[in-house]
């Protein structure tokens, strides 16, 4: 079961972090009940997702060898760990089919509409599985590769929308008119659990990561690289767009990268943000998937890579069973997911997880 | 040996299937099935909601080695309550797919925008994805707009990008169109604190004549596109119009100025010309005692173009002083009188007053948001230019003073 050693270098994880990060929420209208304040919000939820992870860090260091499941299992013992282990091969499929059903839904309003949904679905899950199946290091790979484009692409797109200035900073008022509430409600539950809550996926995967001197200042900094990013994407929404319109679209920075038309040449540059999308989404897919497999491999004895193939054909499924509109999507995803699946796999079983790995530490001595 | 051949084949086949099959075929689009369209006329239908015009191009006519001297565009229109159903109506009339990203004027009737429902299809706009968000909005004023689909110049054949052209330009050299985009419309007439306006087209003497290629035969063009001003909206109705010169007010005052040329008297049927190159304009609005108290801003930098009255000698600082005092008051004055007239005739906050109350005092705002346009209407507003105006062409004294005779 022990497969080739490999380490998870500080590059990686930072690439690995801030893609994931940006997986469909650069896209997606996160936040956008704080109205103009919507940067204010993810800034904020940006510093407590940070304590969030290093809160995950430290359950990691408690037994630096050990996996998310091996954890759960110690922990739970062995048949409540199992169930636990379960319940979280379930979310990882779950949330691993709604990031896919963000990218799908892109895809087929913006740029591919005539194409059935099943053939995208499958397609890109093949992909996936494909990467799974080479290995784990291929998720690795293929984030650090992509990450300097994907940099470059939303540098570029920034500057754009800067230089386009078809923009108004004066929409970014009143900054927190109607006080912190609205700011509040955006970041609990929803902002803090995604896309930054969702790194309790790293779990999975964080004891491969050395030199573990250098893990946690390349996750902060990731996260807090990622956070700037989305706060940027908002701040350039609110202005270019406004507080009504952007609550109003659906993919919000895909329509203000729409706009852009700079010396008659740069235009119709939406496509940039869709290789973005796809980029993010296959990084963040494809570590739910590995998640999800790997707690499999825990419960079952059966090999990641075996079960790549029909796994991710479940989560193409799923992905499109998930919901039979847009909106169902969307409401279920931003109201009814963050409270429900994500509060307790996110923050309760991890709080769980470190209650009782400190008192069975205390009781060793 | 021969096991590992036939699923090499095997994965060779599986993998041209899966190309085939995932080639995504399905979104295939060719230029032969497609016919762009350019701009669109909406009015009110006699059967329907809506009747459309579009006007689209014969693309034959802009390959150089094919064009055969016919019409380089053509228009078609069909009616309908929703505007994909009198889209889906003109593409059974032109056998083609219309290919609706390149349109890039919007032409509303003055008839329609007097309905309630003149608006209801920009959820459509807004939401379909070829239509891009800076089609520019036009209200057609004393003409039917579907005349402006039917036009031809000789200069630039597709009357569209001539209006379009002539809007951008009239904008940016004189301040006389308030170029409004979708993004920018659905903005306004979203807003709390702003009502929508549009730019406003016309036509002097609509004629046959120009609707056909002849037109390019005759050096006096019967037909003349105008673009006159400022349509005034109260949300999804027309409520009035602006001539050019309140247009420039409006855009003075929304610091949108960039190049603009001012007549001021200067005496007895006397007149001088300032070219305004650079302006800013800040605003500030506040609250007190019950009533919107604006206060308008405005620098502008220029220089005389022109200068017939003898009483000012430009050679003489005195000079300058008088020009600068006269450009001031002519625009304070000119500002003032159309922020009145908007206030007393069309009681609609155009200028934005509201929004620029709600980034700044966004607690006052919330209280007096539900009715802002009768708070717009009591509202004391104050003008103040400074106007800096430094030079005079090549020569500042006037000719006039050496002809003898002319002077004392």
């Amino acid at each position: 079961m022990k497969e080739a050693k490999f380490v998870v270098s500080p590059v990686q994880l930072f690439a690995v972090i801030i893609l994931f990060d940006l997986g469909s929420a650069i896209v997606m209208n996160v936040g956008s009940s704080a109205k103009q304040n919507a940067w204010i919000a993810i800034a904020a939820a940006t510093v407590i997702g940070w304590g969030l992870f290093g809160f995950y860090r430290m359950l990691q260091t408690r037994q630096p060898s050990y996996d998310l499941f091996e954890l759960v299992r110690l922990s739970f013992g062995r048949w409540l760990g199992s169930f636990i282990i379960a319940m979280y091969v379930v979310y990882f499929l779950y949330v691993a089919a709604r990031v896919m059903r963000d990218f799908l839904e892109l895809i087929s309003s913006a740029v591919l509409e005539n194409t059935p949904i099943e053939v995208l679905a499958f397609s890109f899950s093949m992909v996936i599985a494909y990467m799974i199946w080479l290995g784990f290091g291929v998720i690795l790979r293929t984030a650090e590769f992509f990450f300097p484009i994907i940099m470059g692409i939303i540098l570029v797109l920034f500057l754009l929308i800067l230089i386009d200035r078809d923009y108004q900073f004066f929409y970014l008022k009143p900054v927190l008119g109607d006080g912190l509430m609205p700011v509040l409600s955006a970041i609990f539950p929803t902002l803090i659990t995604f896309p930054f809550g969702e790194l309790i996926v790293c779990l999975v995967f964080m004891h491969y990561t050395a030199p573990a001197s250098r893990v946690g200042k390349a996750s902060s900094f990731a996260i807090g690289i990622s956070g700037l990013i989305l706060a940027g994407t908002a701040v350039l929404e609110t202005a270019s767009l406004g507080v009504q319109m952007k609550e109003r679209a659906n993919f919000p920075f895909l329509v203000t990268v729409r706009d852009v038309s700079f010396g008659y040449f740069f235009e119709r540059m939406e496509m940039a943000v869709v290789f973005v999308m796809l980029i993010t989404i296959l990084v963040k897919v494809s570590l739910f998937l590995f998640g999800a497999l790997k707690g499999i491999e825990h419960l079952f004895r059966v090999p990641y890579r075996t079960a790549a193939f029909p796994i991710a054909c479940l989560a193409a499924i799923f992905s499109i069973k998930i919901a039979d509109t847009f909106a169902e999507h969307t409401l279920e995803g931003l109201s009814f997911v963050p409270m429900f699946i994500h509060i307790p796999m996110q923050l309760i079983i991890p709080l769980a997880l470190f209650i009782i790995l400190g008192v069975k530490r205390a009781r060793h001595r | 040996m021969i096991g590992r051949m036939v699923r090499q084949m095997a994965i060779v086949l599986i993998l041209g299937m899966l190309s085939l099959v995932g080639a995504g075929c399905w979104d295939m689009r060719s230029a032969n099935e497609y016919v762009i369209v350019s701009s669109m006329s909406v009015t009110t239908g006699d059967g329907a909601n809506y009747h459309v015009y579009l006007q689209m191009i014969n693309a034959l006519e802009f390959a150089s080695s094919r064009a055969t001297g016919s019409t380089p565009t053509y228009s078609i229109d069909a009616e309908g309550n929703t505007m994909d159903e009198a889209f889906g109506r003109i593409e059974r009339k032109t056998a083609r797919k219309l290919e609706l990203s390149h349109m890039m004027l919007l032409i509303l009737d003055a008839k329609l925008l007097a309905t309630d429902k003149g608006l209801l299809f920009f959820e459509f706009l807004e939401s379909m994805k070829d239509i891009r968000n800076d089609i520019q909005l036009v209200v057609s004023h004393r003409v039917a707009a579907s005349e402006f689909s039917k036009l031809y110049f000789p200069e630039i054949r597709v009357s569209t990008v001539k209006l379009r052209r002539g809007l951008d330009s009239v904008e940016a050299n004189w301040g006389g169109s308030p170029n409004t985009n979708l993004k920018q419309f659905i903005a306004a007439i979203t807003s709390e604190g702003r009502q929508p306006v549009m730019s406003s087209v016309t036509m002097k003497l609509p004629s046959k004549q120009q609707q056909s290629v002849d037109a390019g035969k005759s050096t006096d063009s019967p037909t003349e596109l105008v673009i006159d001003g400022t349509a005034v909206m109260r949300r999804a109705k027309l409520v009035g119009f602006l001539n050019t010169e309140e247009t420039r007010d409006l855009l003075w005052i929304q610091d949108r100025i960039k190049d603009t040329s001012l007549t001021v008297q200067c005496g007895e049927d006397q007149y001088a010309q300032i070219r305004i190159g650079r302006s800013t304009t800040q605003l500030n609005v506040d609250y007190i005692d019950n009533r919107p108290k604006v206060k308008i801003s405005i620098n502008v930098e220029g220089a005389v173009s022109e200068n017939q009255c003898e009483s000012i000698r430009l050679s003489k600082i005195s000079g300058f002083e008088q020009i600068r005092k006269l450009t001031e008051k002519a625009i304070q004055s000119h500002v003032e009188a159309t922020v009145a007239k908007v206030q007393k005739k069309y009681g609609v906050d155009i200028f934005g007053f509201g929004e620029k109350l709600m980034g700044d005092h966004y607690q006052t705002f919330k209280i007096v948001k539900s009715h802002w346009d009768d708070e717009f209407v009591k509202a004391e507003v104050a003008v103040d230019v400074q106007a800096a105006i430094m030079r005079d062409g090549m020569i500042s004294e006037n000719l006039f003073r050496d002809i003898p005779g002319q002077s004392e």
